[in-house]
């Protein structure tokens, strides 16, 4: 009868390799197919968009999806549209004083933007909220975009459902 | 006691390269399905661009037939099918403080309805499958290698 040879194998150098590519291999699939969906609460944020052309009025309505510029994110939905005509500083050629003016019509409109977010956690930093992994706060330029336009604007303002207004 | 030492052989070369191929496609899937022509780009679809305030010299850049590209991939956009020159618009005070348009006759307009591919996703219109396009976007074009100009994307209805 042959003697029982026990055979030990070490984990070495390759193993090692294997192992580490297998792990980056199942984070990245992880990441790109379940995109981080950490669960927050409701937000209201308003924006407010400057110089907006009359001819993309039509093209933004309550209910509409808001991403972020990249479209990788979900922001919320609108849930208000208001819209006034958007004002411009000219020089009064009579006193030479610098006036602020309304456009005329059908050529330039401030919209202001209530986004009812559902996925709102407070940010990392003070007074800063996440959409959906975009930070925001009070005052931020913020380009936004919809399945029909894409839009500029200022974030004015934003509340959590469970605290008060920033 | 014979000690057997594992060593580095076909399966292991075998699992590495799966792995590695795997971890790279996730990485470059974008830029990979796109270098080799496999990218779904859309179909022909037509899309419509303001210039504003172009002198007369860059305004006559642009000319229906010729090829609109990406100043900086050097990709093809599309093909001018029109070209609308307008004045531009200024806007001034009158005597009575009214705000006024006037035209500047030294300065123009272009509307350049260009021939283009373009899908809709999700999250907006792209122009060859990833340049965003929707109205309100500004995307970067040429007309020539030299000059660059940026173009803000109206709704198609608004060529007119």
């Amino acid at each position: 009868m042959k003697p029982l040879v026990k055979q030990k194998t070490h984990f070495n150098l390759v193993d090692a390799i294997i192992v580490l590519l297998a792990l980056a291999a199942a984070v990245a699939l992880l990441f790109y197919a379940f995109p981080q969906t950490k669960s927050g609460e409701k937000a209201s944020l308003t924006v407010v968009c400057t110089g907006v052309r009359q001819e993309f009025l039509p093209l933004i309505s309550k209910g509409d999806v808001v991403y972020d510029q990249s479209g990788a994110s979900i922001l919320g939905t609108v849930a208000s549209v208001s819209k006034k005509r958007d004002s411009l500083s000219l020089t009064d050629p009579q006193t030479d004083e610098t006036k602020t003016v309304l456009y005329p019509e059908n050529t330039f409109y401030e919209l202001t933007l209530v986004l009812s977010a559902t996925n709102a956690v407070e940010g990392d930093q003070a007074q800063t909220i996440s959409l959906g992994g975009v930070s925001v706060k009070a005052g931020q330029p913020l380009s936004l975009r919809t399945a029909r336009v894409s839009l500029s604007g200022i974030c004015e303002s934003y509340r959590m459902e469970k605290g008060g207004e920033q | 006691m014979q000690e057997n030492k594992r060593r580095f052989n076909s399966m292991d070369f075998l699992l590495v390269m799966i792995l590695a191929a795997a971890v790279l496609s996730l990485i470059l899937q974008g830029n990979l399905a796109r270098s080799i022509g496999l990218e779904d780009v859309g179909e022909p679809c037509e899309c419509t661009l303001l210039l504003t305030s172009l002198d007369a010299d860059a305004a006559a850049l642009f000319r229906a037939g010729e090829p609109l590209t990406h100043p900086d991939t050097g990709e093809v956009l599309g093909t001018i099918r029109t070209v609308r020159r307008e004045n531009a618009v200024l806007y001034t005070l009158d005597e009575q403080g009214r705000v006024r348009q006037v035209s500047d006759t030294a300065s123009f307009n272009l509307t350049i309805t260009l021939s283009a591919t373009g899908k809709t996703a999700e999250h907006g219109f792209l122009l060859n499958g990833a340049i965003n396009a929707s109205p309100g976007d500004t995307i970067s074009i040429t007309p020539d290698e030299e000059a660059r100009f940026s173009a803000l994307v109206l709704p198609t209805e608004a060529a007119g």
